[in-house]
């Protein structure tokens, strides 16, 4: 359905998107992941037609349209503040752009109880959207975007200016509706919870370059580079090297760490990056193999609802952090073993 | 008429009000935030402690002395009828009459340049009228144009705010200079009228809508586009509405602003089209206690149809306000 082909945009003489491509099929719910200023907004903006690429094409059902003005391409964009007019109430917010594709009055009113219906506001639908609380402003944009049922969906950081209970609440709530279109939509946003409830297919943006794509669960554990796997908050990294090919051996500061490796084409004495998920914690597991056993003391320990959070010291320097289902106190001293299936390593870039 | 000496000293205010317009420039670094919709009365409180309640009481009572007490002054000197002893100049008697007002509608001397006051009520608002439908155009299409362009709104906001600085008189002579080369010009000179007027209103009409222009979001004009307006339509669709507030009050700035107009207008007027506060000037130039109690009758007349103006439009405000459910109450607001 939509197709990006090599989109190019500079600010201020500055790269901000750099040869990014990539579509979005019927029914498809893609992510555009990555850090704030990353260029996210500015794509959004370039499909919508808000912006101009400085090179490149926008397909839509591989007909181009670059040259079709926003006002003709029929794409919902659900922006970051909302954008909601201030001086009409939420019913005419929903039907302004109902109004401008000169629908009939009888039909608006019918659509606009539908799209409240659907975000459960039409008991608020004559009130000012200026008395409106984050969350009741963030679905009357949602349904004002649906409203004239546009061909594509487009929201950039829909929950980026709510709370997080309200955000943890709202995001199941989108979710479901987004499940129910039969639209293609581009969800943008720099959260990867968000990203993760919300994508069929995930796309990781970071200075402007489309860096990995792929589906939540295969970018999380196979991220294709040491920026990819910080971005989800990997940051175990141990330096090594690599002292045994078949099994996977690597000489690090605490001590020889064995890992899994099915894809990388490493050679004896390569130096490597060793990223240790925080799941890869095991206590009082048999290990035959006496592999990856270590000891530490805890330094932190932080409830986390579900779990706990812990930092353990290896030895004087190394801090690695886990996630636990068990409490322990801080200076106890664990022994404890690192699963090698949930150890990533990549090779040192030059 | 010392045109020379009256030139010079001109330019020496207007190279004064130039520097310190530039210097006002230059240090006002303030920025716009975005526009934001206030809820009726928010912020508003009543005074708590006896120290709040009492600098209330002063400045309401400072603000009565010098605002109600010359209005009612000049209401009540307008129904009085006075007359003072030949001999020692003293008060001999005084009533309440509305002499003053009739006599405003009587020539007695049979002067050729007596103008009913009906006739300088109608020049007023007529003048009023073009020059604030001027200045409200002027200043929109400058505000609108600043508003899209750093570098013009630096020189338009210069230009514009020079008259705000510049006294009437000067620039009442600047016209008069400059047409007064042209023959013939002095008969059209009545049409300079509202010309002057709309550019002594400029700055403050400029002044009131600009901040609110600039204030509205990108990204409303954005969300419009996408829901289907063409990029020409969006003034139609979210400036206007967005700025209807501001231009109603920068008309009743413009309105008042004619209407009292005095400065440059003594320069260009053609007695038979007088203002009503030229007729003021006129009947306060006249020897005796009459006419000077016709000037106050002719000054009340002017403040009554100030003030109702005033009412008038702030009335229509509040009904759109009403009719908007609050939602036209949009604040600019500077930091």
């Amino acid at each position: 359905m939509l197709e990006l082909k090599n989109i190019e945009k500079k600010f201020n003489q500055l790269p901000l998107l750099i040869d990014v491509s990539f579509s979005v099929g019927k029914d498809e719910v893609v992510c555009v992941l990555g850090p704030s200023g990353g260029g996210k907004s500015t794509l959004l903006k370039i499909i919508a037609g808000l912006e101009k690429q400085a090179s490149g094409q926008v397909y839509w059902d591989g007909k181009d349209i670059c040259q079709t003005p926003p006002h003709l391409r029929k794409f919902g964009l659900m922006f970051q503040d909302y954008a909601l007019f201030p001086h009409l109430n939420v019913f005419d917010n929903i039907a302004f752009g109902l109004r401008m594709h000169h629908i009939l009055e009888d039909e608006i009113s019918r659509r606009v109880d539908e799209a409240l219906e659907m975000v459960d506001l039409r008991r608020i639908s004559k009130r000012s959207v200026i008395d409106l609380s984050g969350g009741e402003k963030q679905r009357v944009a949602f349904a004002r975007a649906l409203a004239p049922k546009p061909k594509m969906l487009m929201l950039d950081e829909p929950m980026g200016s709510l709370d997080r209970a309200l955000r943890d609440q709202l995001i199941k709530e989108l979710h479901e509706l987004i499940n129910n279109m039969d639209i293609p939509v581009i969800y943008v946003t720099h959260d990867q919870e968000e990203a993760f409830t919300i994508a069929d297919r995930l796309l990781i943006l970071n200075e402007g370059r489309i860096v990995q794509s792929g589906s939540p669960q295969y970018i999380y554990t196979h991220p294709e580079d040491l920026w990819v796997a910080a971005f989800f908050g990997l940051n175990n990294k141990q330096e090594g090297k690599i002292c045994s090919i078949d099994p996977a051996v690597a000489e690090t500061a605490i001590g020889k760490i064995a890992f899994s490796c099915s894809e990388g084409n490493f050679s004896n004495g390569e130096v490597v990056d060793l990223v240790i998920l925080p799941t890869a914690l095991r206590i009082n597991e048999n290990n035959d193999d006496n592999k990856n056993i270590f000891e530490g003391h805890i330094t932190d320990n932080i409830f986390k609802g579900s779990n706990f959070s812990i930092r353990v010291r290896i030895g004087e320097l190394i801090e690695l952090s886990f996630q636990t289902m068990a409490q322990y106190s801080e200076g106890e001293k664990i022994r404890f073993t690192i699963d090698p299936d949930f150890i990533l390593c990549f090779k040192k870039k030059k | 008429m010392n045109l020379k000496m009256a030139g010079t000293l001109s330019i020496i205010q207007l190279t004064f009000t130039m520097l310190l317009t530039l210097l006002s420039l230059r240090f006002s670094g303030d920025k716009n935030v975005p526009i934001i919709p206030v809820i009726e009365g928010e912020g508003l409180r009543k005074p708590d402690s006896f120290l709040e309640r009492s600098f209330v009481f002063i400045m309401s009572m400072i603000l009565a002395v010098l605002l109600v007490s010359p209005t009612a002054a000049l209401l009540l000197r307008s129904i009085l009828s006075i007359t003072t002893s030949n001999s020692t100049g003293e008060l001999a008697n005084w009533r309440l009459t509305l002499e003053n007002y009739r006599g405003l509608f009587i020539n007695e001397r049979h002067s050729l340049f007596f103008v009913p006051p009906i006739s300088a009520l109608r020049n007023s608002i007529l003048y009023a009228v073009v020059s604030m439908t001027t200045a409200l155009i002027i200043g929109t299409m400058i505000s609108v144009s600043s508003s899209k362009n750093e570098q013009s709104n630096k020189y338009l906001s210069f230009l514009v705010m020079l008259p705000l600085g510049t006294s009437a008189v000067t620039l009442g002579l600047g016209y008069l200079s400059a047409f007064s080369l042209v023959p013939n010009s002095i008969r059209w000179f009545p049409v300079l009228i509202p010309m002057a007027h709309a550019l002594i209103a400029l700055p403050f009409v400029i002044r009131i809508i600009q901040p609110v222009i600039d204030s509205i979001p990108k990204n409303l004009h954005e969300a419009a586009m996408t829901l289907g307006v063409p990029e020409r339509q969006l003034w139609k669709y979210v400036d206007l509405p967005l700025i209807k507030k501001s231009l109603a009050t920068a008309a009743i700035y413009a309105f008042a602003i004619s209407l009292g107009e005095f400065g440059a207008t003594s320069f260009l007027i053609r007695p038979e089209y007088p203002t009503l506060p030229i007729a003021i000037f006129r009947y306060l130039n006249l020897p005796g206690g009459e006419n000077y109690g016709k000037a106050m009758a002719m000054a009340a007349i002017l403040l009554v149809i100030c003030g109702g103006g005033f009412f008038m439009i702030e009335h229509l405000q509040i009904k759109m306000k009403g009719k908007n459910n609050r939602s036209n109450n949009v604040r600019a607001e500077k930091y």
